[in-house]
């Protein structure tokens, strides 16, 4: 009973919506910080050591960007399923690339809200989180319902009328 | 009708998944477009092909600040006319750091300035160092101060590095 009670709840749309709008939030911000200074943020990329030289300017110029979206598109509803499979796929390639430069005893910035290469440096924490967010990108993906989507509440508009 | 419910559900995840796929497609390249869009206008647009290496990214670093050859300082630290400031962090100082230097990570420099300032007018040269050779921390440390008034700081690129494969004085611990 209790099981069940707490697997309803843990595959609730209300609870999806919850990380939608959490995901979509971190998502606008993190992109527009990023946007603002496009050349930390491309430092920030270079400092893990993983990306071939160049890939850094078109990762700095266009993930932002994708950030923002995909963001918006979370927060507004609009292509829901294909914005949490972007974020849960964005979210996975950050947490191993954060491992990576754990095990490899970098001591660099994130670079994930905030481009400046003196923030505080990595920790076991960053991969924790980014875990919990991925999580959430996972719940969206299988439990979302649209609740309080913009294409849903045109629709009822439209249909009212 | 089990056997109908059975063949519903995985095509109704399979459509869910493709069109996640062909939606993600979409918002990616939305985002690729108009992120190149604004990069070609806006003022401080990156170039797509950027030099990467260690060395010419130490030269833009620089822009503006003074470099200091290692010899020059190690003269400077031998006479006593050097203060060095580690731009690294405390775990990385706390492991090893040249011999009577600071800890200063950029992020701290208005902690210390006053300390820095005095150091700087008594005649000694500042020099910030941090390690690698591609290390932006010194060369951030360093426009901070210098935009803080100390304009004689200078900067000894990969300065950990050199000088612990030089031999010089080092040592461990905090400070």
């Amino acid at each position: 009973m209790m099981r069940a009670r707490i697997s309803s709840w843990l595959a609730s749309p209300y609870l999806s919506l919850l990380f939608r709008w959490f995901l979509g939030t971190i998502f606008v911000y993190a992109g527009l910080v990023k946007i603002a200074d496009p050349l930390g943020f491309a430092l920030a990329l270079y400092n893990y050591h993983i990306l071939p030289a160049w890939m850094i300017n078109p990762l700095a110029i266009c993930l932002p960007w994708v950030e923002v979206i995909i963001g918006a598109g979370l927060l507004a509803g609009i292509m829901i399923p294909g914005g949490a499979l972007v974020v849960s796929g964005m979210l996975a390639i950050f947490a191993v690339a954060i491992v990576v430069s754990l095990i490899r005893g970098l001591g660099i910035a994130c670079g994930c809200f905030s481009t400046s290469v003196a923030a505080e440096p990595i920790t076991w924490l960053y991969v924790v989180r980014d875990l919990l967010l991925l999580g959430m990108g996972v719940h969206i993906l299988l439990f979302d319902k649209a609740y309080a989507s913009l294409p849903r509440l045109i629709q009822t508009r439209l249909s009212r009328k | 009708m089990t056997a109908i419910m059975k063949n519903r559900k995985p095509r109704t995840g399979t459509l869910r998944l493709s069109r996640a796929i062909w939606q993600g497609i979409f918002l990616v390249c939305l985002g690729a477009l108009l992120a190149a869009g604004v990069n070609a206008v806006r003022p401080e647009g990156l170039t797509w092909r950027g030099a990467w290496s260690p060395t010419s990214l130490a030269a833009s670093q620089l822009q503006g600040l003074k470099e200091i050859p290692l010899d020059k300082a190690w003269s400077l630290y031998q006479a006593g006319k050097a203060s060095f400031l580690d731009a690294r962090d405390p775990v990385s100082f706390y492991g090893g750091h040249i011999k009577g230097a600071l800890n200063c990570p950029p992020g701290e420099a208005g902690r210390y300035l006053e300390e820095i300032r005095i150091l700087a007018l008594s005649g000694l040269v500042i020099i910030a160092y941090c390690d690698g050779v591609d290390c932006p921390l010194s060369t951030e440390l360093a426009r901070s101060l210098r935009q803080s008034g100390v304009a004689s700081v200078r900067v000894l690129v990969d300065g950990w590095g050199r000088w612990r494969k030089a031999g010089y004085p080092t040592e461990k611990g905090n400070r």
